[in-house]
């Protein structure tokens, strides 16, 4: 199943210092590990457990999540304009894979 | 007749009743909780208590799907190199597993604020404690009641 992920920037271009606002949306079950199927079997937990965002190279923000973080995780925050480069969203899975978005800020 | 305490028994009592007033609970919870939201908590602070103020936690009162809640934490702070948050945690109580998120914030976040939405399995407070880089370590909670319980069935 392709996972799509929808990212969205306040602003592309913002002044040095300045406060950017990023919106993400990934969808991803999130299974926790606590649900069971009609058989009763567990079904095996499955979840991003860890958020990246990068700009320029250089971590801004990043999360742990866990089991309650609620299917097709959203967030938002924000980071200071430092330098104009790339933003890069990684959200990182249990099974080791990676989901990657990018947008980009311009800083002057 | 007399009622002494043993030493463990005066520490835990104390404990109790220091977690109770600085979580702002008027009484003791009923059932000790088995899912170790303490232990998190108390890990968290590393041996700091934690202090009311500075954490804005923004959730529903009454959550009618939990699962899906949303959430927005605000931490009161200047975020520069000499006064910024470094870490905030996020507790569900009442859920099987209490720990929630850990949002990790540097000078470089520009604020300590964060949004998401989270599960719920019933109604239930929710902590949010933010570490400072000076260590100190500042808590709010909210009641929220859910209506749906959003573990799954």
């Amino acid at each position: 199943m392709a996972a799509t992920v929808k990212v969205k920037l306040d602003r592309t271009e913002a002044k040095k210092g300045e406060l950017v606002e990023v919106k993400a949306l990934v969808y991803h079950a999130m299974e926790t590990g606590l649900r069971k199927d009609k058989s009763g079997n567990v079904i095996p937990r499955k979840l991003l457990n860890k958020f990246i965002c990068t700009v320029a190279g250089k971590e801004v923000f990043s999360a742990d999540f866990d089991t309650a973080i609620a299917a097709n995780p959203f967030i938002r925050f924000k980071f200071k304009a430092v330098e104009s480069g790339p933003v890069v969203l990684t959200w990182v899975d249990d099974d080791g894979s990676t989901i990657v978005a990018q947008a980009r800020i311009a800083v002057s | 007749m007399t009622f002494t305490l043993n030493r463990r028994q005066a520490l835990t009592i104390g404990t109790g009743v220091l977690a109770a007033t600085t979580l702002g609970w008027s009484d003791l919870p009923a059932v000790a909780a088995t899912n170790g939201f303490e232990e998190l908590i108390a890990q968290f602070a590393g041996g700091r208590t934690p202090v009311q103020g500075r954490v804005n936690l923004d959730l529903p009162k009454i959550a009618d799907d939990g699962a899906s809640v949303p959430i927005t934490i605000t931490v009161d702070s200047p975020m520069t190199e000499q006064s910024h948050v470094t870490d905030v945690l996020v507790v569900a109580e009442g859920n099987p597993r209490p720990h929630v998120a850990t949002f990790h914030f540097s000078p470089a976040s520009g604020a300590a604020e964060v949004s998401t939405r989270i599960r719920l399995g019933q109604t239930q407070n929710v902590v949010a404690i933010a570490k400072m880089n000076d260590g100190s370590v500042y808590i709010a909670n909210k009641q929220v009641t859910v209506t749906v319980g959003g573990c799954g069935t």
